[in-house]
């Protein structure tokens, strides 16, 4: 049975008419006297729920039943046509009662792999594999297949015996002959034994959440709902579903895993409002849904449109058995887990007894129905503790008691609740902190999962222990007595403590603020709302230019301090400028065109020095010298020392700053120095950059020029610096050639030095020191170390020479999971770990500020299509000789003599320890072997620079460092992608470490060198490997100064060698 | 459910069953003409073809047969109503699906051995 050629989850179809055909359908093929109903080349996750459904239908009238299977086709991009991974599939088709799940169509063996060994890791059911007999390719109008009968044969052989896979075949463009070559040896093939491990999960159509998370709870966003917000309520009244989506999106910013949808409200047609509102969400929003309703046919009506894994909630015997049964059947049916209030005919539960026996009785009649106690949440009712009356004052106690005893006796279901109700009525910051006490006491005797507003609940640690310990007094009901008289009331105390005051606001600025401290506020926040309004009522009292002096770059210098002690991090630092800068810009047409053009608290000359395009470094450093009021002379990158000194003489600046990540960058440095003291420049220079390491700054450097040398550790460094200069000079407390007079700033100026570089910075900065000492041995040492054996298997690639794989072959998703994410939040994006926070609390705010971000980029993109991800690898003919790796054309091989090589590669030995080198990784000359040596060049293109340039002109600066630490990092991931399509074409698929944590610690066989690094230094030998590679075909070059291009573009070489890992010379 | 395909796919070897190949591909070349198809109107319905030439399909199921498949499909992957429709045979959904299992199912007879239904 195919998809047909109308998608549900697309709008195309609806799903019950989809399910009619599909039974009518089934209901033949049954009458006929089929064995075995196949589902096959399913797009749409939603489709294949209608066809399941169809076929029950038809084995419920038959009153039989046949064996199932489903398999559906994952594009080339990675994901099914409506967009849903692997993963999401199997957790939507997990609860249905099918036999077999696999794979067909689309492509090849190939790119099936990761999604068969997911299957092979995770899935119940067997697992099947069909591909087409390769990608087809469009040869005049026709597809034409090319995988022959003996590649399918190996492919699916390695997926038999290594991932477990029990059934094969083919799909489109397999022959006879095909399926003989399967058929010939299936009997001699025993499937790998697997283990498979489901995780349950609460699916989107595009990825699955956990029901339990690490560390946290299940957060279910409660601000789409219309029976509990008035914002939710009037925006579906007035049928903005625009605005709802958005309600919905601004959830996901907030951290919820899942998303509550009600649409209860009184007069409007529910079951239609919930599929407006849940068709669109499925499409919008990558969260799984919770259908919120007390009305089964409004559930079922949101289950019709979301193809996900929805949690149903809820159901409860209020009004009798049939509907609990009702909301039970539909949860099996369309395969969803289901809430469980402990309501009974008798109404709520109040005491913990009373929650817990309709609990009781609710999990044995939904087990013996069918439902996995996993897919079971209960909901033991959170009511007020707030409202003062005798007989509420038990309700929390009740609430966190019963959740003990659901959790340690009725094994495998979860806890929820909709927490806030423990506080109703009182006021909103005290909401605040009783709601997060009552959550984290909860959580401790088991809740897993809550509905709540995520940003709203706070972190024990940001609660005075006072206040916690009121919030405890009133959940367990601690009042104190004398006689009658009540002595103590934690929730008067609560009461009285919060009386009048307000939550902290996050999210705008306090209006009521006096206008000084508001403009002040606004930019510590980097708060664009309400910030023109605020400027322009400061202009009725101040000029201009004083507003910026004074309030706006005191905003800046807490900015400044908040992030020197580590309370604020680099990206909201950029935030506070970009804010900065559009305040100055409002205020620019009301100053005085002299004033405007002034040259600020000083002028700053910056550069990136020759040879290097690095420009981020230098680009925040103009960032936060300009929005702190210096005039910034950004000159760009790749500057030559004339082009310095041109701008020095025209622009008669304070400072100069002089930026570079290259290694050879710190010599350049060093160079223009000299070439400062022969043009009689004495001006403070300032160096920063990666490569860069204090004792080099502070030494080397300042040997070499006559004025004084700075090391910048970060664009604040500079700033302080300044800070210090300018009013120094003004006091004639400064001279070039002597520095600080006054000895406190002198102190500032060597203080720098003190600096410990930041983890995950890069790692060349170790070698930097010894660049200039090295020197050459006498004689050459090229004896092969005996640690290297010579005893391995020499493996046949697939194809010799070079082959392009062009962006529209590289699905992004793909390279993402090889994101080496340390490098990216910390080394890029600068979210280091204050020292006060603990490893957990920092990896919480990971997971729940970072991780959304790095996901929206993710998302950006894809969809706007911002890297074009470009690969030349190849493998060439090669033989070693002592520390000569001898490089042959195409075509040669062992069994002809050897023609001259085209090329060759000397590297160094290490010369002492193993004393590797790795042209000993290689088949010897001597051995009569021809071995294989593999290259690979990587890029995502020009346009990564392109548009972090464009960010960066726009001044949207957070962005620009987002985007830029994106495309850097996506280069690494995809020389790792590539490294591991290489690993696997050359047949060590089976030795891959299966985390991506592994994979970046080198668990896996073999190993991969650049040029410029410690293994192989000679950075021009990259000349000779582009050439092999033909890289001009994707315009990637080294230009003279043996800068790659583009910018964001690695090369590599690759050894298979076993023994082969990094090692420095 | 009585079903001989799963007592044999979850016996204790774990016996590797092969599925068919490309029912398409397989008719493709055939060449089959306008006719075949039971006139122009219905030219590349494949589904149609068990009714209007049921040999074509036979052709297909014997060779995947011959080949030593385990499993193979019927001829019905466009064979809901939706599909048909757009050779206006949504009517005629059942009855292709059933004739299209009942060939299926009788060329799967003749190549049954003990071994291979795994008794």
């Amino acid at each position: 049975m195919g998809p047909g050629t109308k998608l549900p989850t697309l709008g195309h179809i609806d799903y019950d008419t989809l399910l009619i055909n599909y039974k009518e359908q089934a209901e033949g093929l049954y009458d006929g006297g089929v064995d075995l109903f196949l589902v096959e080349t399913c797009m749409d996750v939603l489709q294949i729920k209608a066809a399941l459904n169809g076929i029950e239908e038809v084995f419920k009238a038959k009153g039989d039943r046949r064996p199932l299977m489903v398999s559906v086709t994952m594009e080339q991009m990675g994901t099914m046509l409506s967009g849903s991974t692997m993963e999401s599939a199997l957790a939507i088709l997990e609860p249905f009662p099918i036999d077999i799940l696999g794979l067909n169509c689309a492509t090849g063996p190939d790119l099936m792999k990761e999604h068969i060994k997911h299957l092979s890791e995770h899935s119940p059911f067997v697992v099947s594999c069909v591909p087409n007999a390769g990608l087809p390719e469009n040869i005049g109008g026709q597809a034409h297949y090319k995988l022959t009968p003996l590649e399918l044969r190996m492919a699916l052989m390695h997926f038999v015996e290594d991932l477990g896979v029990q059934i094969i075949g083919g799909c489109c463009g397999t022959r006879y002959d095909h399926i003989k070559s399967l058929a010939e040896i299936s009997a001699d093939l025993t499937p790998k034994e697997r283990h498979p491990h489901y995780e349950p999960s609460a699916a989107s159509i595009y990825s699955t959440q956990p029901y339990i998370q690490d560390n946290s709870f299940l957060i279910v966003g409660e601000r789409l709902n219309a029976s509990g917000s008035k914002q939710c309520r009037t925006l579906l009244n007035e049928e903005d579903w625009d605005s709802l989506v958005a309600l919905a999106k601004s959830q996901v910013k907030e951290g919820a895993h899942i998303l509550d949808v009600n649409v209860d409200y009184v007069g409007r047609d529910g079951e239609k409002d919930m599929k407006e509102l849940a068709s669109r969400l499925v499409n919008n929003v990558t969260l799984p849904l919770m259908l919120d309703s007390t009305e089964w046919t409004k559930m079922e009506a949101g289950l019709k449109v979301a193809g996900g894994k929805c949690i149903l909630n809820s159901t409860n015997y209020e009004d009798g058995e049939e509907r609990f049964y009702q909301v039970l059947e539909l949860a099996k049916r369309y395969g969803a887990g289901i809430v469980i209030g402990t309501i009974d005919e008798d109404g709520m539960g109040r005491t913990a007894d009373k929650k817990f026996a309709i609990a009781k009785r609710a999990y044995d009649a939904a087990i013996e129905y069918g439902i996995r106690p996993e897919e079971i949440f209960f909901d033991p009712l959170a009511l007020p503790v707030s409202t003062g009356i005798e007989e509420d004052r038990e309700n929390a106690k009740a609430t966190v008691e019963a959740t003990k005893r659901i959790r340690a006796e009725l094994p495998g279901c979860h806890v929820l609740l909709g927490v806030s109700n423990v506080s109703f009525g009182l006021n909103l910051a005290s909401r605040q902190v009783l709601n997060s006490v009552f959550l984290h006491e909860c959580m401790q005797v088991g809740l897993d999962s809550a509905i709540v507003n995520a940003s709203k609940i706070l972190p024990l640690s940001k609660i005075d222990p006072k206040h916690q310990k009121i919030c405890r007094d009133l959940i367990y009901d601690q009042r104190e007595f004398d006689g009658d008289i009540c002595t103590y009331d934690p929730l008067g105390e609560l009461t009285t403590l919060f009386a009048g005051k307000k939550i902290k606001k996050s999210e705008a600025v306090d209006k009521n603020l006096p206008i000084e401290e508001r403009l002040k506020q606004h930019i510590i926040d980097g708060e664009r709302i309400g910030l023109d309004e605020a400027l322009d009522e400061a202009r009725g009292q101040y000029p201009p230019l004083e507003i910026i002096n004074t309030f706006l770059l005191d905003g800046m210098k807490v900015v400044g301090e908040l992030f020197g002690s580590g309370q604020m991090q680099l990206p909201f630092v950029l935030q506070s400028a970009q804010t900065m800068k559009a305040a100055v810009a409002h205020l620019e047409p009301y100053m005085d065109k002299e004033v405007a053009d002034d040259s600020g608290k000083g002028k700053f000359i910056i550069a990136t020095v020759k040879g290097d395009v690095h420009d981020i470094g230098k680009n925040l450093v103009d960032i936060i010298l300009s929005n702190n009021g210096y005039k910034v002379i950004n000159l760009g990158i790749k500057q030559s020392v004339e082009n310095i000194i041109q701008a020095y003489e025209e622009h008669q600046p304070d400072c100069i700053a002089m930026s570079g990540l290259l290694v050879k960058s710190t010599a350049f440095m060093k160079d223009n120095l000299e070439t400062f003291n022969e043009k009689g420049i004495t001006i403070p220079v300032i160096l920063g950059g990666a490569a860069l390491t204090p004792k080099f700054v502070n030494q080397d450097c300042q040997n070499a020029y006559k004025g004084k040398v700075i090391y910048g550790k970060d664009a604040f460094a500079d700033l302080h610096f300044m800070d210090k200069l300018m009013p120094a000079k003004a006091e004639n407390n400064w001279d070039n050639l002597k520095g600080f007079l006054n000895e406190a700033d002198d102190l500032a100026l060597d203080g720098a030095s003190e600096q410990v570089p930041f983890e995950g910075e890069n790692q060349d900065k170790i070698f930097v020191d010894e660049v200039s000492k090295k020197q050459e041995p006498a004689v050459i040492d090229t004896k092969r170390s005996e640690e290297v054996s010579l005893d391995v298997d020499r493996p046949t690639p697939p194809f010799w020479g070079s082959k392009i794989l062009e962006p529209a072959t590289i699905p992004l998703e793909e390279v993402f999971p090889y994101l080496d994410l340390q490098a990216l939040f910390v080394g890029q994006w600068q979210f280091r770990k204050p020292k006060e926070q603990s490893r957990q609390e920092y990896d919480e705010f990971l997971a729940r500020k970072v991780q959304p971000i790095l996901e929206e980029w993710q998302q950006r993109i894809i969809a706007d299509n911002l890297l074009h991800p470009t690969v030349i690898y190849g493998y060439f003919p090669c033989n070693a000789e002592g520390n000569t790796l001898y490089i042959y054309p195409v075509g040669a091989n062992s069994r002809s003599p050897l023609p001259e090589p085209i090329t060759s590669f000397e590297f160094p030995r290490q010369s002492s320890g193993k004393r590797l080198c790795i042209a000993d990784f290689f088949a010897s000359k001597e051995s009569g072997q021809v071995d294989v040596f593999p290259m690979q060049a990587v890029t995502v293109g020009e346009i990564a620079t392109e548009y972090a340039q464009k960010l960066f002109q726009a001044d949207n600066y957070t962005d620009y460092l987002y985007f830029h630490g994106m495309a850097v990092q996506m280069a690494e991931a995809l020389a790792e992608w590539t490294h591991a399509r290489i690993r696997q074409e050359l047949g060590f698929a089976s030795e891959e470490a299966s985390s991506i944590r592994d994979i970046l610690q080198q668990r896996y066989r073999g190993s991969r060198y650049s040029f410029g690094y410690p293994a192989c230094p000679n950075i021009e030998d990259q000349f000779k490997q582009l050439d092999l590679l033909d890289t001009k075909r994707i315009n990637m070059y080294m230009d003279e100064s043996e800068q790659l291009y583009p910018e964001q573009s690695t090369t590599a070489i690759i050894t298979y060698h076993p023994v082969a890992r990094y090692f420095s010379t | 459910m009585n079903s001989l395909f799963l007592d044999r796919l979850h016996s204790p070897n774990r016996p590797v069953l092969v599925l068919d190949g490309a029912m398409g591909t397989n008719l493709q070349v055939q060449n089959l003409t306008a006719e075949d198809f039971g006139g122009e109107k219905y030219e590349g319905c494949n589904e149609y073809l068990v009714h209007t030439k049921p040999e074509a399909v036979a052709t297909v199921h014997r060779g995947f047969l011959e080949a030593g498949a385990d499993i193979i499909e019927t001829d019905t992957f466009g064979g809901t109503s939706i599909v048909l429709a757009e050779y206006d045979l949504a009517d005629q959904a059942y009855y292709l699906n059933k004739a299209a299992a009942q060939l299926a199912k009788k060329l799967t007879e003749e190549y049954s051995t003990p071994e291979n239904l795994g008794l």
